[in-house]
């Protein structure tokens, strides 16, 4: 398979050779399996970690209410935008490949949020998030809301940067992919570039932790 | 609830995309002698265009520098759109990963630069309809060598590989 992993180490090494200040040490913060006491590959949530309430619109225009309508389900929620060429589409991606595999848990709800609400339109995020998976969930909602959202989900909340000269702009956002199993409590989260076996050995565990007193 | 799911099988990356040595060219300075100055020599390979998920897209690949100099890509073109630059995105202290344009990218003599997923990155603007397996031919201009052209290949964003 193709060494596109470890995006940060080449990050890291790129970043030195334009700025001439390497320091060989881009933060690996977000590191998967850096943390033995958890039986999880991606970066372990704070223990007790509820499901964020929030509620915002799907891209047929019906409420979303996120605690309810996923409830029960191993759920993953991610904040992107559709104007995003190299992050969101290869996190996408990964995810929608690993549960087309036949010994992914199939209770599982991908939750893609847009946090660039003035251009990702219901149609235009349908029509993104079909190109990896037409049963993955998109939402919208007033900015102030979609910003509620990446608060109540703990994820750092994205910023639109200025417009260029051509009226473009792009959105800082989180990579992080959060997962909550199915008895409604996180427990990881997924840093871009989680690779396709990390995602399914954990959402594996998190799929058999159904009852509030379920632990992994 | 219980989903079907439908995607497309991933296509195996690319392997050995084109290789395109380019013809050094001296001449960012007059005095040089031909044959004696240290010159850069680039080869580009695996470079792949993402299927276009949205209105953006990006390219990928990398590139060497086997020769003496350093040199700089400092521009990419395609007929896919009016719009190409060079970009990376970054990971911030506040845990945001944010776009920066660049104006050059740095092939500095005797090294390997490859733009991958969640780095660097040929940013494609507003991008016309691609499917996967379409071949694009882009111009790409270097400060020392000579613009060269290469193919790029159309592919799902799915090989990020796995282990």
């Amino acid at each position: 398979m193709r060494r596109w992993l470890a995006p940060l180490v080449v990050a890291a090494a790129l970043l030195g050779a334009c700025a001439g200040d390497d320091s060989g040490s881009e933060s690996t913060a977000g590191a998967p399996g850096s943390d033995d006491d958890t039986p999880f590959e991606g970066v372990p949530l704070a223990e007790g970690t509820p499901k964020p309430d929030f509620t915002l619109t799907d891209t047929d225009g019906d409420e979303f209410d996120f605690v309810a309508d996923t409830e029960g389900t191993t759920t993953l929620l991610f904040f992107g935008y559709t104007h995003c060429p190299d992050i969101c589409p290869p996190h996408l991606a990964q995810i929608a490949q690993v549960l087309d595999r036949p010994d992914a848990p199939t209770n599982v709800e991908v939750v893609f949020v847009t946090v660039d609400p003035e251009r990702d339109t219901p149609e235009v995020i349908r029509e993104f998030l079909d190109q990896f998976d037409p049963a993955f969930v998109g939402l919208t909602g007033d900015p102030d809301d979609i910003a509620a959202a990446q608060q109540a989900a703990g994820v750092a909340v994205a910023i639109v940067e200025e417009p260029d000269e051509n009226g473009d702009y792009t959105v800082g956002h989180s990579g992080e992919m959060r997962a909550y199993a199915p008895n409604g409590t996180g427990y990881v989260t997924f840093p871009f570039g989680t690779r396709q076996s990390e995602f399914l050995h954990d959402l594996q565990i998190l799929d058999t932790l159904r009852a509030p007193e379920d632990s992994p | 609830m219980t989903r079907t799911r439908r995607r497309p099988a991933p296509l195996g990356l690319v392997v050995g995309t084109l290789v395109l040595v380019a013809t050094a060219v001296g001449g960012c300075s007059g005095d040089e002698q031909a044959g004696t100055e240290p010159a850069p020599a680039i080869t580009v390979t695996d470079a792949v265009i993402a299927v276009p998920a949205g209105a953006n897209t990006a390219m990928y690949l990398t590139i060497e520098n086997a020769g003496g100099a350093d040199d700089r890509l400092v521009a990419a073109r395609a007929p896919i759109a009016d719009r190409i630059e060079l970009h990376e995105t970054r990971e911030g202290d506040d845990g945001l990963m944010q776009m920066h344009r660049l104006d050059h990218v740095e092939v500095a003599a005797g090294s390997e630069v490859r733009f991958e997923p969640g780095g660097l990155h040929v940013m494609i603007f507003d991008v016309v309809a691609l499917d996967e397996g379409d071949v694009v031919e882009v111009e790409l201009e270097f400060e020392r060598s000579a613009t060269m052209s290469v193919e790029a290949v159309v592919e799902p964003y799915t090989d990020l590989g796995d282990g």
